[in-house]
């Protein structure tokens, strides 16, 4: 037992051994990797104990394992027992079974082999040089370990720690506590930035600065250290030692990560580790560029200038800001852009397009672009959102304008179909069915609405095609109009409980007209729109023309220079124009399929077959200039142009005979409206020169009269207008007059006008007509004021606003009578009509007012003209017929003015008739357009009503720099300077720049 | 060819008496030829290559032609070729080789008397259909004329206007101004597809009629003048479906009977050398409007023999005053005033018809717009189609219709129905688009008699126009009429054979009906154009059988 036990203390022994190198070995290796770490702790493990399973458990029970062998082993051991342990084993043994020998001698035997071995000392006959074998590794192999631990502990403690913590940083880390103090740090910032050093004071080390930064550290160790380690992100740094605890250093910022201190003793020993402190490198950002103006999608003309604001910032500053583009065709392009080095800018550019081959309904993409100034990581970019130009494109405004106008005409079309396919027409007429049908009224109710909405929306465009959205107008009234009798109509029928059958038959009556209307205004609004698309084919086909052109211009260069260079330009813009006449003719197919004028359509089907060659014909050129022909290259493009000029001269025919195939009856009526309009207007201003001959023939007599007369009353009446023109001014600055009163306000504030600078000019005539208008203005604002005191009086509002009432009305009547004062004393300046008049002359005053009452008969009957066509089509919106009504009230008052013998004032009415009669006329040829002929397009009696509508729209104020009138107002201006003013205001313009030039 | 002859009798040393009997056949040939006596001109062709070497170039040249008269023109032009012939426009090289091209990858399907070569595709459904309306005809005309061509006449299907130049020898211009679709020519009839027309022809009465010109022709060797021989192939062109003298529609009588009251009738002298030739369309109708009443009048003496002895009389040599007299037992002029007074005697109607449906005026427009391999306005939804209404001259009655046809397009069909009534009252049957869309809402309105009643009324006016026609068969089918409904659909496939919807209720009235051959004809027909298979065909047509009312 003694034996087995010193084999177990060896083996233990031995087991240890491996254990400590094991030990000192993974951390070692620990510190390499926690992975070998690990796997040296189980190498070394296995191997202590295979130590330990060999040595305590085989040799020890190969020496002695039973009984037998440490008898013998005994036997070798102790002379003295020799083999008589041995036999008295065996002689036991024997004796378990049944012995052929004495037993008696057998038992004394064994007594006496006892007796001996009690005498003999065990520890005498134990093996103890495995045992001191034993010690001896383990002492060996605890040197070893100790002094290897000893010569790098933290190494070796580190990859322990590793070993059995993972990858973690070490724990030393998290109970290290700070070892320095009065950390002060200097921060000397990169030179880009301009910004200047800065120290901090008492911090716990924390560093946080740009890339680049130059850290300066001042700290004092809480002990005496023979040298110190700054070690940042497991670089050590060594730092400056003074007194054996101040210590400085300097280091600059590359990356984030963690800084520590180490301190050593004078012979190297570390002595302590501080906590890791986080150091933090922030980023230089990048510049933010920010477009002000103008806003996205902006609608340009090809030459404009575009003002973009902008504004860019940076942390540090910009070196560069750009503004970058890409043309619809080729690459992207840069413009630099002026900007100072601050760290905020911001500024305007001007930017010309005129530059840019820029083509109707291009887009172009834009941003601006800024570089920061970064000097360590190069420079940082930033950049705008991307907005976009779209190069003002007519095409396309009056594309989505027929669009819009489609989509009513759709509804409209519904709305008929519903109208037939209802109850409406039944006879007898249900009266819950009738009923039903009320939606349906409102719909149309809705329908004539959103198309009197459209209009204005079309017409505030630009380039709106005026007779869509005069059609639109026109049919607005011509439908609305039945469609409210249709539902008033419903309204008596349903309220009388279908029991007054009459009123069923007036209800049917009104739908019936209904119908008839609107299918005169789906057909007319279908028709215009087929011309609208019928136009855009033309534009196409000649947009088409204006490309081949361009194709031909540069093979004619080729031809003469032979550039193989500008051969692969042609090629390039020949495939380009391939291309694009591809798109086009795609756009006109799908036109083409639009269209459903049962004329035009099969005419535009055969140009789009014949278009097909196009394609061919152009194949043909590419093909040609490759092989460098360029002369069979231009005539087969004379080929092509020759084909594009017959489809346009087709597609222009398909126009003017359009409304002549599609509305015969309403062409030629309308035909003949035109000749008898113009044969009324030229012999109006015959009439009217005659008229002119004899007023000017008494004016000057009247003149001189009225010069006497006159000046005795003009200061007084001067003075009477300025004060009612003043009173004017300040209801309208204090608005006391009723909103719906503004516009009437203005207008007499006009006339007074007129009529103040008659009298300082001493025309006495324009004065009493100026007086005359400005009487009814003022009296109708008398009212309005009247009618608000009345209300207010009614609904019992604030005495004070009741009294404010009161005090304007009382102003109103008393201004009105002030105006009426005026009138009468010019009345009574001006001499009688007829005072002046010869005998010979009242005769011819006598035949001109029969002739006038004639013309009048004239124009009456051009207004039953327009009734007539209009029962074709919607040609004409109602202020047009009122329009032809004014002035045949003009020609009868002009008739009147020549039977009181007062050629002057019927000069003044027939000068009016011939102006209305002329604008009249301008209105209707400017409306046919340039083709003459064709379809009848709407016409409205104002033809200010787009400029009138669009002057509600809301307007954008304009840049500082935007300074620019926009071209359409100056050629306005421009074209209203040519046409010279009215006859009856040439006098006073002449005295105008008479004035001007004194 | 008196120059080959010369040029044969210098060159060539045989005797005097081969010289002799060389030229004797040489001018046989040439006169079997002028006389359309092919198989003459074969023969004597065979004895004159066994007389002198057939390698010399007249010989050649006589070779190639009547080797291209009886459709050999790969040797025709070999043999033309070989004789010197240039390749120019206009030469029978040429036209050969323009033939050959044209039908070298040709189909052919053959009746007992006839030949018909087509271009493989869906152009194969017109085969069957063309040779029996050849065999009625030519059995039509044995019997009339007691004449029937010997062998297998050759009839040869163009796909376009361009093609029928080329095989024709006419220019395309020609064939656009007179609105030609068909001629017999070189011993055969050419003839373009339905396929190239929108909505088609009457092919299958100019298949008849142009036979009937081979027929005439063949008969009296190319003696018979234009005018008679127009008036013959029109009056009898309709022979095949029973009897002559149904061509006329009542348009063309509309425009007749306004020529006699105007006095503008064209003479027959000017009808000479082509109907063709005349200066507008309008003259060509009332010219084949007179023709017609001319072998009317003769007909309507003494019937077939008469005509007959009146080509016999050709045939002898006689001048067409004298056949005709001899025909009538009247002098000629009297035979005009009889012919002028038969013509009077005729129910015009009252007003001008719109042109006729298959006049070369509205051939020529239709031709212009291509067929259905073109751009061809295809059977659409709801059939919708607003240039249908240009004809239509009185403005109230087209802006309805025009009405109608946008509410029938968003399918409100009542209101649909509301204005093709108003347009249909303002100008009765008078426009075949009218009264085909109104029919067609009315059909969508279930409302089938009415519908009948329209497209009856129609039909009356513009016979033959397919779309009336397959109306027509619609409203049967939907009765279950069977009967009635093949007779509209055979009218429709006269015309156009290439609507498949044709052939579906085709396939199904003749399945109802239980004809097997025709219903396998008409079903192989409508797979042929669709890409069906034959089983769903069947699904098709018994659906449209199964339609409810």
């Amino acid at each position: 037992m003694l034996q087995q036990r010193q084999y177990a203390q060896a083996g233990a022994l031995f087991a240890a051994a491996v254990l400590a190198l094991g030990a000192a070995a993974s951390g070692f290796v620990g510190a390499a990797g926690p992975g070998w770490g690990r796997a040296a702790w189980v190498v070394f493990g296995l191997g202590a104990v295979a130590a330990a399973v060999y040595v305590a458990g085989v040799r020890a029970w190969r020496a002695a394992g039973d009984v037998s062998l440490t008898a013998r082993w005994l036997g070798q051991r102790l002379p003295q027992l020799s083999t008589d342990m041995l036999a008295a084993v065996e002689l036991e043994n024997a004796l378990r079974g049944r012995p052929d020998f004495s037993l008696e001698l057998a038992q004394a035997f064994l007594a006496q082999a006892d007796a001996r071995a009690a005498g003999v000392d065990a520890r005498d006959a134990t093996d103890r040089r495995l045992v001191r074998r034993a010690r001896g590794a383990f002492a060996l192999a605890a040197t070893v370990a100790l002094i290897s631990v000893a010569a790098q502990p933290r190494r070796w403690w580190d990859g322990q720690t590793r070993v059995w913590r993972g990858d973690a940083k070490t724990a030393l880390a998290d109970v290290r506590e700070p070892i320095t103090g009065d950390v002060e740090l200097e921060y000397r910032y990169p030179a880009y930035t301009g910004l200047p050093p800065r120290v901090v004071t008492g911090t716990s080390g924390e560093i946080s600065a740009l890339r680049g930064t130059e850290v300066r550290i001042k700290t004092r160790a809480d002990r005496d250290v023979g040298r110190a380690d700054w070690v940042i992100n497991e670089r050590a740094l060594p730092l400056q030692v003074t007194g054996g605890r101040e210590l400085r250093g300097q280091w600059v910022l590359e990356k984030t990560g963690t800084h520590h201190f180490a301190f050593y003793s004078s012979r190297g020993r570390l002595l302590a580790t501080g906590p890791d402190v986080p150091v933090v490198v922030q980023l230089d950002a990048a510049p933010g560029v920010r477009l002000l103006t103008p806003p996205d999608e902006l609608e340009v003309d090809p030459g404009q200038k575009v003002i973009l604001t902008f504004e860019a910032s940076d942390d540090y500053g910009l070196s560069e800001l750009a503004l970058v583009y890409r043309p619809p065709r080729g690459p992207e392009k840069r413009v630099p852009l002026p900007h100072d080095e601050g760290r905020r800018f911001k500024g305007t550019y001007a930017w010309t397009l005129s530059d840019l081959p820029l083509h109707p309904g291009d887009r172009l993409s834009y941003f601006l672009e800024a570089k920061d100034n970064d000097a360590v990581d190069g420079p940082q970019r930033g950049v705008s959102r991307t907005q976009t130009l779209k190069v003002y494109s007519a095409a396309e405004h009056r594309r989505d304008a027929v669009l819009r106008a489609e989509q009513l005409w759709e509804r409209l079309v519904t709305h008929l179909a519903a109208r037939l396919e209802g109850p409406d027409r039944l006879d007898p007429l249900p009266a819950d069915k009738a009923a039903a049908q009320r939606p349906l009224d409102q719909s149309g109710l809705d329908l004539a609405s959103d198309l009197g909405t459209a209009a204005t929306d079309i017409a505030r465009q630009r380039d709106a095609p005026v007779e869509l959205w005069g059609a639109l107008a026109t049919i607005s009234e011509s439908f609305g109009r039945p469609v409210r009798r249709t539902a008033e109509m419903r309204r008596r029928f349903t309220q009388a409980h279908g029991a007054w059958a009459a009123s069923g038959r007036e209800l049917t009556r009104a739908v019936n007209d209904e119908i008839r209307e609107t299918e005169h205004d789906v057909l007319y609004l279908e028709a215009l729109l087929d011309r609208q698309k019928l136009l855009e084919l033309q534009e196409l086909a000649r947009q088409m023309e204006g490309e081949r052109r361009e194709l031909a211009s540069l093979i004619e260069q080729y031809k003469k220079t032979q550039d193989e260079r500008l051969k692969d330009d042609i090629l390039k813009e020949a495939d380009a124009l391939k291309r694009h006449i591809s798109e086009l003719m795609q756009r006109m197919a799908e036109l083409a399929k639009g269209i459903r004028d049962e004329h035009v359509n099969s005419e535009a089907l055969e140009q789009l077959m014949r278009e097909r060659n196009m394609n061919n014909t152009l194949e043909d050129v590419e093909r040609l200039l490759r092989e460098g022909k360029a002369d069979e290259a231009l005539s087969k493009l004379q080929q092509l142009s020759m084909e594009m000029e017959k489809m346009v001269n087709q597609l222009d025919q398909a126009g003017r005979q359009m409304g002549e195939d599609a509305f015969p009856e309403l062409a030629k009526k309308f035909d003949a409206f035109m000749k008898d309009l113009h044969r009324t207007t030229e012999e109006q201003k015959a009439n009217a020169e005659a008229t002119k001959a004899l007023r000017d023939r008494y004016r000057e007599q009247a003149k001189t009269r009225l010069k006497q007369k006159g000046d005795q009353v003009r200061a007084e009446l001067l003075k009477t207008v300025k004060e009612v023109q003043r009173d004017y001014k300040q209801a309208g600055t204090e608005q006391q007059l009723p909103f719906s009163s503004e516009g009437r306000l203005e207008q007499a504030e006009e006339q007074l006008e007129g009529l103040k600078t008659s009298l300082e000019a001493e025309d006495y005539d324009m004065a009493a007509e100026a007086a005359d208008l400005a009487e009814r203005t003022a009296a109708g604002l008398a009212l309005d004021a009247d009618e608000q005191r009345q209300r207010d009086e009614v609904f019992h509002n604030p005495p004070d606003v009741r009294a404010q009432s009161r005090r304007r009305s009382e102003n109103m009547l008393k201004n009105a009578q002030k105006i009426e004062d005026v009138r009468m004393k010019l009345e009574e300046l001006l001499p009688q009509p007829g005072q002046m008049v010869n005998e010979e002359d009242k005769q011819r005053l006598r035949q001109m007012s029969s002739q006038q009452r004639q013309l009048q008969k004239r124009a009456d009957g051009l207004r039953e003209q327009m009734d007539e066509m209009s029962k074709l089509a919607p040609v004409f919106d109602p202020q047009a017929a009122r329009q032809m009504e004014e002035v045949g009230q003009r020609m009868g008052q002009a008739a009147q003015r020549m039977d009181q013998r007062d050629p002057s004032r019927g000069y003044g009415e027939q000068r009016a008739a011939v102006e209305q009669l002329e604008q009249f006329e301008r209105q209707m040829s400017s409306g046919q357009g340039s083709s003459g002929g064709g379809l009848p397009l709407p016409m409205l009696g104002n033809s200010d009503r787009g400029r009138r509508l669009s002057s509600h729209e809301k307007v954008e104020l304009p840049d500082p720099d935007q300074y620019q009138a926009p071209k359409e107002f100056r050629k306005d201006l421009l074209d209203a300077m040519k046409q010279g003013a009215p006859d009856k205001y040439k006098d006073q313009v002449k005295r105008y720049y008479e004035e001007l030039v004194k | 060819m008196g120059a080959w002859l010369a040029l044969f009798l210098l060159t060539a040393s045989p005797s005097e008496e081969v010289k002799s009997e060389a030229k004797a056949r040489i001018q046989d040939i040439e006169q079997d030829l002028e006389d359309w006596d092919i198989e003459g001109a074969h023969q004597e062709l065979d004895a004159l290559e066994k007389a002198i070497s057939p390698a010399l170039e007249p010989v050649r040249y006589l070779h190639g032609r009547v080797a291209f008269e009886e459709g050999r023109y790969d040797e025709a032009a070999t043999s033309l070729k070989g004789a010197g012939v240039e390749d120019k426009p206009g030469s029978y090289l040429r036209l050969a080789l323009d033939t050959q091209a044209i039908v070298k990858d040709y189909a052919h399907a053959d009746s007992e008397h006839f030949i018909f070569f087509y271009p493989p595709g869906k152009d194969e459904i017109l085969a069957p259909w063309a040779l029996q309306t050849l065999e009625a005809q030519r059995a039509a005309l044995e019997a009339a004329l007691g004449f029937a061509p010997p062998g297998k006449v050759r009839v040869e299907l163009v796909t376009n206007d361009r093609q029928l130049a080329k095989a024709s020898t006419l220019t395309v211009d020609e064939i656009n101004t007179t609105g030609t679709i068909a001629i017999c020519k070189f011993n055969k009839l050419i003839v373009t597809s339905p396929k190239a027309v929108p909505h088609g022809y009457d092919w299958r009465d100019t298949l008849a009629h142009e036979f009937t010109h081979l027929v005439v022709s063949r008969k009296s060797r190319n003696s018979v003048p234009i005018w008679l021989h127009e008036g013959i192939a029109k009056y009898f062109e309709t022979a095949w479906r029973g009897a002559p003298g149904l061509a006329l529609t009542p348009s063309n009588l509309a425009l007749l009977g306004q020529r006699v009251r105007a006095n503008t009738l064209v003479p027959f002298e000017k009808m000479h050398p082509s109907m063709a030739l005349l200066p507008t369309a309008e003259d060509a109708a009332t010219a084949f409007a007179e023709v017609f009443f001319a072998i009317d009048y003769l007909y309507g003496k003494r019937g077939a023999p008469g005509v007959r002895d009146l080509v016999e009389q050709l045939e002898k040599g006689d001048d067409d005053k004298h056949a005709v007299e001899h025909a009538l037992g009247v002098s000629f002029a009297a035979f005009e005033r009889l012919w002028l007074a038969h013509i009077r005697a005729q129910p015009f109607p009252k007003e001008l018809i719109p042109h006729d449906y298959h006049s070369p005026a509205a051939l020529t427009e239709r031709l212009k717009q291509g067929g259905k391999d073109a751009a061809a306005p295809k059977k659409k939804d709801r059939e919708i189609a607003f240039g249908d209404f240009a004809e239509v001259a009185e403005p109230d009655a087209r802006k309805a219709a025009h009405l109608g046809e946008l509410f029938r397009e968003r399918n409100h069909m009542g209101a649909a129905a509301d204005e093709y009534a108003r347009a249909h009252a303002l100008v009765g049957d008078r426009y075949e688009s009218v009264s085909n869309k109104y029919a067609l809402a009315l059909l969508e309105l279930k409302r089938d008699e009415e519908a009948e009643k329209v497209l009856m009324g129609s039909l009356r006016v513009h016979p033959a126009v397919p779309a009336t026609q397959v109306h027509l068969g619609r409203v049967y089918l939907r009765r279950k009429d069977f009967p009635k409904a093949r007779e509209a659909f055979m009218g429709a496939l006269a015309a156009d054979p290439f609507d498949e919807e044709i052939h579906f209720s085709l396939a199904a009235i003749y399945g109802q009906l239980g004809d097997v051959d025709l219903k396998e004809r008409t079903r192989h027909a409508a797979a042929v154009l669709t890409g069906l298979s034959p089983a769903d065909v069947d699904r098709v047509a018994q659906r449209l059988i199964e339609r409810t009312p």
